[in-house]
């Protein structure tokens, strides 16, 4: 067991390594000239020789090893659109933002997936059931950016008590965090559905009630606690999932988070910060898959680590 | 045996896809929504981008049935060509998507041993990938290295680069999918008589597997393509996906959501492409849960 998961710890690195490399041939790829704006003069070979110099980005092949070695010490390198910012001030001003929604949705969508997924197997074919079932179904189809212009619309405009693009207060995190939240939400609601239905209908539940423990002993302390695996084990990706995938939530609710500055780099050609955010991004996702794969081998020891799927 | 099987199949899916309301009523809502898409983005063509400045922002009127935009361009012609594009876009990524991994799940199922280890866990590490994110490096990339070569008009390249970078990354579920089923498949004694009568892996795969793939196939392609037209419509939305002035129903709901402000609301900005792109997706993924269930051999609810 502590073996495979050190095994796996130590496959990070190489998958990091592979995603850097990656990423670095599509920046590459790339038509347009970081240093050139579009539509303005082009710069003189000269200058953009020394500019290219002074970013350490000669040619691709000394950009690529030159940028590696400033990972190794931490260095993210220097915006080339954001002057006099360097991508690790950008990234500790960003990720902090983007991780405080991830987590709010991530929390959400727990509570209330598991929730009305419950309420659902207990009442199976009610309408109970059929609304859960419609919540679920309308929170996967429809789009992250469609639930964000109805919530901005509808307290900004309709009930004005939220100004349309701010950030600050606490209350701003609620918007964007309940419209990442569906998604998951959603997930977890038929999960927990799916699992509690099944588990209802086995026989350490039967022989539950017939030694007449009360109702709420038995969804509580037998029924939720073996229903629940399935989501913990989904719970590792939506969190990974929640916290890279909110650019589009960002982008509805002017979010100062790390999804719009890697949507402007990609827009910009801010090769750096693009590289940055993705290695930011690549790092808590890998990270977060061991660590879930490592807990799920600890809570059920049927799940066999490191063995493929 | 396999007839057996595929006519099972076949007479199994559609009566009780009929015996569910709901799927057959999303089902016959997508068939109107892509009939109106196809004519009317063709109908759209020469329309879409006439702009007249002097009626822009009016709202819905006889006219202009879904109002006018920003720049005065009416927008039911720009709904209709956009949800071609997005409809266009969404089911090609899936198809592509569906091919790969259905492809990858064979390969590595009959393969089996080393190489299938090999490709699966190629398979496991790009799932630990962040998604969103290598769907968009893959869309710039390629979209760098197939602009000048394919020769095509903008909106054209824009098009086929999406549906690349969308299939190319969506296909790992699948493959997962069609691997176990072949594993399973391949112990079965009628593969084996093939083998004894020496059908080749090709013939094996064409006249023994396929048949009986093509019930998971199809249940999870129909869940892939909402999936498709989502990240197409995310893409736009962001503005790395189809450019304009081609329209499609993610950068018409950008214009939308940028054009709010807390005096006045230009609704039908909004709430047409908006309204379109989620009804369209709810009726796909409605169909999808109806045609799983269907093939499960669930009773309808």
């Amino acid at each position: 067991m502590s073996h495979r998961l050190l095994s796996r710890l130590l496959q990070v690195p190489i998958v990091l390594f592979v995603i850097y490399t990656l990423t670095f041939v599509m920046v590459v790829a790339v038509p347009g000239n970081p240093f050139q704006r579009e539509g303005s003069r082009a710069l003189p070979p000269l200058l953009e020789q020394a500019l290219r110099q002074r970013y350490g980005m000669d040619d691709n092949w000394t950009f690529y090893w030159r940028y590696l070695g400033r990972l190794m010490h931490g260095d993210f390198g220097e915006s080339l659109q954001y002057e006099n910012w360097s991508c690790n001030e950008i990234i500790a001003a960003s990720l902090p933002v983007s991780a405080a929604i991830g987590l709010t949705a991530v929390l959400i969508a727990l509570v209330v997936g598991v929730g009305l997924g419950t309420l659902a197997a207990l009442r199976r074919g009610g309408l109970v059931d059929f609304a859960a079932i419609g919540l679920a179904v309308f929170s996967i189809s429809v789009p992250a950016f469609v639930v964000g212009a109805a919530l901005l619309i509808l307290f900004s405009v309709v009930f004005p008590i939220m100004p349309v693009g701010t950030w600050g207060g606490p209350l701003d995190l609620l918007r964007p965090a309940v419209t990442l939240s569906l998604v998951p939400m959603a997930y977890i609601l038929r999960l927990t559905r799916l699992s509690m239905t099944e588990v209802l209908d086995s026989d350490f539940i039967r022989t539950a009630r017939a030694k007449g423990l009360s109702e709420s002993a038995v969804i509580w302390r037998h029924a939720l606690r073996n229903a629940l695996l399935p989501v913990m084990s989904y719970l590792g990706p939506a969190t990974a999932a929640a916290m890279t995938g909110s650019f589009v939530v960002e982008r509805v609710f002017n979010v100062p988070g790390l999804g719009i500055h890697f949507v402007n780099g990609v827009l910009n050609r801010d090769q750096m910060l693009i590289l940055a955010t993705v290695l930011v991004y690549s790092t808590m996702l890998v990270t977060l898959n061991v660590l879930v794969d490592f807990v799920n081998g600890l809570i059920d020891p049927r799940v066999n680590l490191g063995a493929p799927a | 045996m396999i007839v057996a099987a595929e006519r099972e199949f076949s007479i199994g899916v559609t009566p009780s896809l009929a015996r569910r309301p709901t799927a057959s009523a999303a089902a016959i809502f997508l068939i109107l929504m892509i009939a109106a898409c196809g004519v009317g983005g063709l109908w759209a063509r020469s329309r879409f981008a006439a702009t007249h400045l002097e009626t822009a922002r009016t709202p819905p009127t006889a006219r202009a049935p879904f109002g006018t935009d920003l720049l005065g361009r009416c927008l039911l012609p720009r709904c209709l060509l956009g949800g071609a594009v997005s409809l266009g876009v969404g089911a090609a990524a899936a198809a592509f998507s569906v091919f790969l991994g259905v492809v990858w799940g064979s390969l590595a199922g009959m393969a089996g041993g080393r190489l299938d280890a090999f490709m699966m866990r190629i398979v496991d590490v790009l799932y630990g990938l962040p998604y969103l994110l290598l769907v968009i490096l893959f869309k710039i990339g390629l979209g760098g290295l197939l602009s000048s070569r394919l020769g095509m008009s903008h909106g054209m390249t824009d098009a086929v680069v999406l549906m690349l970078a969308i299939g190319g990354v969506s296909w790992l579920t699948m493959a997962r999918i069609i691997r176990t089923q072949v594993l399973s498949l391949k112990a079965r004694p009628f593969v084996e008589a093939a083998r004894a009568i020496g059908v080749g892996p090709i013939g094996i795969w064409r006249t023994h597997l396929l048949p009986n793939l093509a019930g998971p196939i199809i249940a999870y392609t129909t869940l892939t393509i909402p999936q498709a037209i989502l990240q197409e419509s995310f893409l736009s939305f962001l503005g790395i996906g189809i450019q304009p002035p081609m329209p499609s129903w993610g950068n018409l709901a950008a214009e939308g959501v940028a054009a709010i402000n807390s005096v006045q609301s230009f609704w039908w900005l909004l709430a047409f492409p908006c309204g379109m792109l989620s009804l369209t997706l709810l009726a796909l993924n409605l169909v999808g849960d109806g045609m799983q269930a269907a093939l499960s051999g669930e009773d309808p609810a």
